[in-house]
């Protein structure tokens, strides 16, 4: 099985601090489940972005199915972006002034003509997601557990390739993150997606297949500035 | 593109009250300077169009801005009373038709008309139930007056006492409704016609009281000297007018000195005109006015107090423009983050300008449409409104 995703010599600064983010080779394989680890303000969300397309390297490549994603124009990225990765944030940001169903559809929204949106699709994942009940509530009106659960929806509703999820138990008690968890590995294990999982959870590292450790990135990065 | 709208019309929707706010600030900004040169437009039409239709209109000298009003609208405050025996002066040159006003009595509010069964025929009003006025103490009203008040033919109405505590003063009068006008969309609409001997019976110059010739009344009599009887404090006075009292009531002194608040004339022509205008030009005591002329000095005075109002508008549609804008502004601020996430999950920044847009343009468009619809409202309905602010506001 070849590489899904690969980075080379990846460089990356924000031009307002002193933070730069460093990653000489990366690759993981289609399916694999990996979570990354490290200390606030390591660069962890950062290369979810940098891998998302969201933000583009000072110099590198970032690679996901044979198609580099610094290469592409800008619509292409995004496109991209949309057809093939799913994205959950760890504040889920949900719009609030859409229902529970109105936000898993937000991509069908963006991109597609009403008559082809993936209205069945939405209740289904919605269904399978414990949310049967709250489809036309909104989102001040769910608890945190399941706020996490209508961005999971919303981030699978276009069957990503590639699922980045920043933190996606951060807010939540230890019955929600399990669910959430196994909402999301179900998924990557069912259609064979790539998982990519920031997270500070000590407890929920069993459930990968690799583990990126941003410490041992930064002592990596340290070394060769030495 | 359909997205776009979708979005922006949930946003909307979903801070109704903050919409609410903004659409009806844009409608505001919209209504008041047209809804205004509107109102002033149909107001001034409908004021010059009453004027017009009264060629002239003789008073006791004093404000002929007041007399015209009183007159025209029965409104301001009542003019100085001329004489019949004024009102008898003119008729007699005969140059022309003359209808004598009496505006000093109210009731509940609405002004009580004494005048000829002339006045009907001069202001083309139509009966929409009942009959014109027969006798002593019949009374005919307005539409408005039997809408707002839900009296009909057959019931009565009591004029309003002007001196309660003054003995010697107007006593309330107790009339009977024969008949109620068409609506006419003037301020005959608000009026109680009557008589002007009914307006004299409520001046106290006419009253009825016991018959003190019938043997029966002797105990009413204070002094009796041959046919001449002076009647004690006990003597039954009637308020109202029956059949069956009518012919006790009867008036006192000389009628020359009876009070009239104006007198309509409609010369013969135009040389009649000039000519009675003539003779009251030095007048000591009368004037005699040209309602058209007053009316058209003073919507002069409205059309030059309208610049202000325009640009005191003008400088309260740029504050509340500036306001809105501020608001969307800050709504966009307090979006950063929902707008943020929309651009990471892949709207284009043409998507989130559009959507941005297509909420602007909604909250516009409706603004917009409610400045209309008030103009267009205040088109229909606001000439009453504009016409009590103008005539109570002199």
């Amino acid at each position: 099985m070849g590489d899904y995703l690969s980075i080379k010599d990846l460089e990356f600064s924000y031009p307002d601090n002193q933070f730069q983010l460093s990653i000489k080779t990366l690759q993981v394989r289609r399916g694999e489940r990996i979570a990354v680890v490290g200390p606030s303000g390591s660069g962890k969300t950062t290369l979810l972005n940098l891998i998302a397309g969201i933000v583009l390297p000072d110099v590198g490549t970032v690679t996901i199915g044979g198609k580099s994603v610094v290469a592409m124009p800008e619509s292409q990225r995004r496109q991209f972006r949309i057809r093939n990765i799913g994205l959950v944030f760890q504040n889920f940001e949900l719009i609030e002034y859409l229902t529970v169903l109105e936000n898993i559809l937000l991509v069908d929204y963006i991109e597609k003509p009403v008559a082809v949106m993936r209205v069945e699709r939405a209740k289904v994942l919605a269904e399978k997601a414990g949310l049967s009940g709250n489809f036309y509530r909104y989102p001040h009106q769910l608890s945190q557990g399941e706020k996490q659960r209508v961005a999971i929806c919303r981030a699978l509703l276009t069957e990503p390739s590639l699922l980045l999820a920043d933190e996606p138990t951060g807010n939540l008690d230890v019955n929600n993150k399990e669910n959430v968890m196994s909402i999301l590995l179900d998924y990557a294990a069912s259609n064979d997606s790539t998982l990519i999982t920031v997270t500070h959870d000590q407890n929920l590292l069993h459930l990968f297949d690799r583990i990126i450790d941003f410490n041992e990135l930064i002592a990596a990065m340290e070394a060769g500035e030495r | 593109m359909k997205g776009v709208w979708h979005l922006a019309w949930r946003y909307l929707c979903f801070h109704k009250y903050k919409t609410l706010v903004l659409v009806a600030s844009i409608g505001l900004i919209v209504f008041i300077p047209t809804g205004l040169n509107v109102l002033v437009k149909k107001g001034s039409e409908q004021l010059t169009a009453r004027a017009e239709q009264t060629p002239l209109m003789l008073g006791r000298v004093g404000s002929p801005l007041e007399l015209v009003l009183n007159g025209l609208y029965f409104q301001s405050d009542t003019p100085p009373p001329l004489n019949f025996g004024d009102y008898l002066a003119i008729k007699d040159m005969d140059m022309g038709q003359v209808i004598p006003l009496h505006t000093g009595f109210r009731s509940r509010g609405f002004p009580i008309i004494g005048t000829r069964l002339s006045y009907f025929s001069f202001r083309h009003l139509a009966l929409q139930e009942g009959r014109w006025l027969g006798f002593l103490g019949e009374a005919v009203i307005g539409a408005s007056v039997a809408k707002e008040t839900g009296l009909q033919v057959g019931d009565t109405i009591i004029s309003a006492p002007e001196t309660a505590f003054n003995l010697a003063g107007a006593y309330p009068l107790k009339m009977t409704i024969v008949g109620v006008i068409g609506k006419t969309s003037t301020p005959d609409d608000d009026a109680i016609i009557v008589d002007l001997k009914t307006s004299w019976v409520m001046e106290g110059l006419g009253h009825g009281h016991t018959d003190l010739s019938k043997d029966d009344a002797s105990g009413f009599i204070l002094n009796q000297n041959g046919k001449s009887i002076i009647a004690n404090a006990a003597v039954n006075q009637f308020q109202e007018i029956t059949p069956e009292n009518i012919r006790s009531f009867h008036f006192h002194g000389n009628n020359g000195t009876y009070p009239l608040h104006a007198v309509i004339v409609i010369p013969k022509d135009q040389k009649h005109s000039a000519l009675l205008q003539g003779r009251y030009q030095s007048h000591a005591a009368l004037q005699l006015q040209n309602p058209s002329s007053i009316i058209g000095k003073l919507l002069e005075t409205v059309f030059s107090v309208r610049q202000y109002v325009l640009i005191g508008a003008f400088l309260m549609v740029l504050s509340a423009g500036a306001m809105s804008v501020l608001v969307f502004m800050l709504s966009q601020q307090l979006r950063a983050h929902e707008l943020v996430a929309m651009k990471k999950i892949g709207a284009a920044k043409s998507f989130v300008v559009g959507m941005v847009t297509c909420e602007i343009v909604m909250v516009l468009v409706s603004g917009v449409l409610l400045g209309m619809i008030l103009t267009l409202l205040s088109e229909k309905y606001g000439l009453v409104f504009l016409q009590s602010i103008i005539v109570s506001g002199v």
